[in-house]
């Protein structure tokens, strides 16, 4: 079993990825060319120099620009650098062309923006602020206030963290959209964990997939991996959110002096913490710490003005619909109820519209089901009586935080028809009369308990065995193959016999031989050599008659002739001829037959018969 | 004589496990009767001992089930009440009392997910499957079969009725195919696919065989789950929703 299902996998996924190829690789090509200009900082001191990339994404055939003269700066070109990349199954490639910016005095700059004509198209990079100081650069303090210490110095620049969300202020249950962003540039980062962070008051929802691309931040190229998620808050109040922690490994590459020969398979070259390249590189992983700032929000409640009575919590924008199945029933008999929001908010708060059925119906705990934008309560109700004709409007209300207000949607009533009890259930009872009311009905609660036990112990069995597993009954199973198969030869048989004579009489001679023989035995030990000497040739007669096909009456010794046409074996034709002598000397002169001749004749016949059926017909 | 020998040799392998069970049928039968009789006077305790000593012998039936998953019922053992419900249904699947017994018990488990088998034609095929006893749809299974290779004999003898013959043996083979069909349902239902019941008040489903491992979902008394694999004290299970986890392997209890 577990076999097929491995296998059906195997084609699933291949199909899968020829699928996949097949729809995602035409419309990569298809991508929109992006041009950009970054630099690896924004402060360098004199003496110092920095990159400068010039990068055309969805493009890997562009020719490097000339740059204009840009002041404060010398500028050498280094070279191109080609990049083919799959993210979200989606292909890309870029092409980035450096230059190594010298600066040549201090003070604040401008990059102005480059222009590149490519297909009949213009592409401009925006401009870039550079500040170019004299002696060591210092971080900002506000830059460093925002990144966590990792532990490492010098990686500030190049990896943080930004917990983003694009409001300050919610209500109560409002899904708030929450981004964290990782942001590295030019460094080998592994082992990337979801982010962590404080959330009292708030609930969080599990991040989605993360996406990853290129941004510029500051002027300086990033790659950027981004993580989604839902927050609301639980309580009104001041709150925060976050820091948002994440954990990850950087990777470095370390030149280390090569060990000897024999040291190249020890342990350590299997560490997983270190491990050393073929070229006397030695790659570390340092687990880095990254935090991000925390974001302060301010939680409105939810206006208790206007509030609607079946208000109970939902906050967003949304459709209900309500429907029931099956309309028409009988008493006793289930009708699902079944009510359905869908839109844009916090499903995760939004209860039940309640149900104000009276007596009319048994209601149970509904189902509740959420889908994708939805979710959906269904309700079992079970009329109590035919006279319910309608299952009762149902009202859901929530307030819409873009538009500030309480909304209202009310559906139903839906019209039923209950019919009685089929099973003629008695639902309805006639109760003790009230004091001058005569006779009155009055509605009877149906209690619900298990039924009782069983008096007759039934019919027992061995405990686990099953009748197809019995050995004898899988026997039994064959039986009618075996008669089928049988009646088949014997028909097969029967009809042969009907249609081919030669095979028929050639099938039936031993038999009558044998028979013959009998009498002939039994005729020995009588005093009638003529009768014995009578069935011994009339034996020979019928049997070479049967075997051969020949007409029985006129078989005498002369058949030996024919019988030598059919290449019998000499010895058997004389010892027949032999039998033929006997009998012809025995009627002609019966008087001189003694009884042991007699015998040596019968034995005599009863080889012949013998040896003839050796003799394939 | 050869086959009168077989004939009776036949009825002989059939008949023999039910003389030798002889001792065993009396002894469950008095059993069976005295947990009825505690049963009676509300010492539901002793019913269950009882009835489980009773099975303890190597037999069951339908009713023993029954009146031991009553037993469990009324001494508030929601999951043991439903396992023997299950255990009575595959022997005796058309009884209106236990339908209606399990139906309630089921209603009782606390978070029910509720399966609907298939829509139209599929679930009234699964009803229908459900409504045969393994052992049952076996058994009707071989008297078609047997009706059938009368009929292609006969047909080979007589060949005048070929015709007539044909059609019956046509209709015969339908019956046999769904019969079959029906079978091999209830026998991947019952014998191969492993089905389980909660049977502690609340059990844990984790994400790995660990006591401190973090538990993904929460089974309740009476849940049914498919066995998956067994480590050591762990069981891997899947439930109705599909999603899978580990649970203490005390809690569960094989169908």
């Amino acid at each position: 079993m577990q076999k097929y299902k491995n296998n059906f996998l195997y084609i699933f996924a291949f199909w899968s990825l020829i699928f996949n190829f097949l729809i995602y690789v035409p419309t990569s090509f298809a991508e929109e060319i992006k041009f950009e200009a970054s630099i690896d900082r924004t402060r360098v001191s004199l003496g110092a120099s920095l990159q400068l990339n010039l990068s055309f994404y969805g493009a890997g055939d562009i020719p490097r620009p000339d740059l204009p003269d840009i002041e404060g700066f010398d500028w050498r070109y280094l070279g191109p650098s080609t990049r083919m990349s799959i993210i979200n199954r989606s292909v890309s490639s870029s092409i980035t062309h450096i230059y190594t910016l010298i600066p040549l005095k201090t003070g604040k700059f401008k990059i102005p923006s480059f222009t590149v004509q490519h297909k009949g198209n213009t592409f401009t990079t925006e401009p870039i602020s550079i500040e170019v100081v004299p002696g060591q650069v210092a971080l900002p303090q506000e830059e460093q206030s925002k990144k966590f210490n990792h532990g490492i110095q010098g990686l500030d620049d190049k990896i943080f963290l930004i917990l983003q969300v694009d409001q300050s202020n919610a209500y109560v249950n409002e899904i708030i959209p929450l981004t964290v962003k990782l942001y590295i540039n030019n460094l080998s980062i592994r082992d990337i964990q979801y982010p962590e962070f404080t959330h009292e008051g708030f609930s969080i929802d599990e991040f989605v997939q993360p996406l990853q691309y290129r941004e510029v931040f500051e002027g300086i190229s990033y790659n950027v991996i981004e993580f989604n998620t839902n927050v609301f808050a639980m309580r009104p109040g001041e709150l925060k959110l976050g820091p948002a922690r994440l954990k990850c490994n950087l990777v470095l590459k370390k030149r280390s002096k090569r060990k000897s020969r024999s040291s190249f398979f020890d342990d350590d070259f299997f560490d997983s913490d270190a491990f050393r390249g073929f070229f006397g590189f030695r790659y570390e992983k340092h687990p880095l710490n990254l935090g991000s700032i925390d974001i302060p929000f301010t939680i409105m409640p939810l206006p208790e003005e206007y509030m609607p009575d079946s208000f109970n919590g939902a906050l967003g924008n949304y459709k209900f619909y309500l429907e029931a199945d099956p309309k028409e029933v009988n008493v006793g008999d289930p009708i699902t109820l079944k009510m359905t929001i869908t839109g844009n908010g916090n499903f995760k708060t939004i209860k039940s519209p309640s149900l104000d059925t009276k007596d009319d119906f048994k209601v149970y705990d509904p189902e509740i089901r959420q889908i994708q934008s939805g979710k959906i309560f269904e309700h079992v109700l079970i009329p109590r009586n035919e006279k319910v004709s309608q299952i009762p409007k149902v009202s859901f209300s929530f307030f819409d935080p873009e538009s500030r207000e309480y909304k209202e949607i009310t559906r139903g009533p839906i019209a039923v028809k209950v019919n009685p009890s089929a099973g003629g259930e008695e639902l309805k009872v006639f109760g003790i009369p009230e004091e001058g009311t005569g006779i009155v009905r009055r509605k009877e609660m149906l209690g619900r308990d298990i039924i009782y036990i069983k008096d007759r112990l039934g019919r027992l069995k061995r405990k686990g065995k099953i009748l197809s597993q019995n050995k004898p009954f899988l026997i039994i199973q064959f039986i009618p193959l075996f008669v089928i198969i049988s009646v088949l030869i014997f028909q097969r048989r029967k009809a042969r016999l009907e249609a081919d004579i030669p095979y028929a009489r050639r099938l039936r001679a031993p038999g009558k031989a044998k028979k013959n023989l009998a009498q002939a035995r039994h005729l020995l030990n009588s005093k009638e050599p003529n009768k014995f000497f009578d069935t011994v040739f009339k034996t020979l007669q019928e049997y070479l008659g049967d075997k051969f096909h020949l007409p029985t009456v006129g078989i005498t010794s002369n058949v030996i002739d024919d019988l030598q046409a059919l290449n019998i074996d000499k010895q058997i034709l004389d010892r027949l001829s032999e039998c033929f002598n006997h009998c012809d000397r025995a009627r002609y002169a019966p008087a001189s037959i003694t009884r042991e001749q007699m015998r040596d004749v019968f034995k005599l016949l009863e080889e012949v018969i013998d040896r003839f059926e050796g003799i394939k017909g | 004589m050869k086959p009168k020998l077989a004939i009776l040799f036949l009825i002989f392998i059939f008949i023999y496990p039910k003389l030798a069970d002889g001792d065993d049928l009396s002894q469950v039968r008095s059993l069976f009767y005295q947990g009825n009789t505690h049963y009676r006077e509300e010492k539901f305790e002793q019913a269950i001992t009882d009835y489980e000593s009773a099975l303890s012998l190597g037999l069951e039936s339908g009713p023993l089930y029954y009146n031991l998953g009553n037993a469990y019922f009324k001494y508030s053992a929601l999951g043991k009440a439903i396992l023997s419900y299950l255990r009575a249904q595959r022997l005796m699947p058309g009884d209106a009392d236990l339908k209606s017994n399990l139906e309630y018990a089921q209603s009782l488990i606390e978070g029910r997910i509720l399966v609907v088998s298939g829509k139209g034609f599929m679930r009234a095929y699964f009803i229908l499957c459900r409504s045969f006893s393994l052992d049952k749809i076996t058994w009707l299974s071989m008297i078609l079969y047997f009706i059938l290779s009368s009929l292609i004999i006969f047909a080979i003898v007589r060949k005048k009725a070929k015709k007539i013959l044909t059609y019956i043996s046509m209709i015969t083979l339908a019956l046999l195919i769904i019969c079959i069909s029906i079978f091999f349902v209830q026998f991947y239902r019952i014998v191969i696919q492993k089905e389980a019941i909660v049977i502690a008040e609340v059990s844990d489903s984790k994400f790995e065989p660990l006591d401190h491992a973090t538990t993904f979902f929460c089974l309740n008394e009476g849940e049914s789950v498919f066995v998956i694999t067994t480590k050591k004290d762990w069981t891997k299970v899947r439930r109705i929703d599909g999603k899978q986890g580990w649970v203490k392997k005390s809690d569960i209890e094989p169908l």
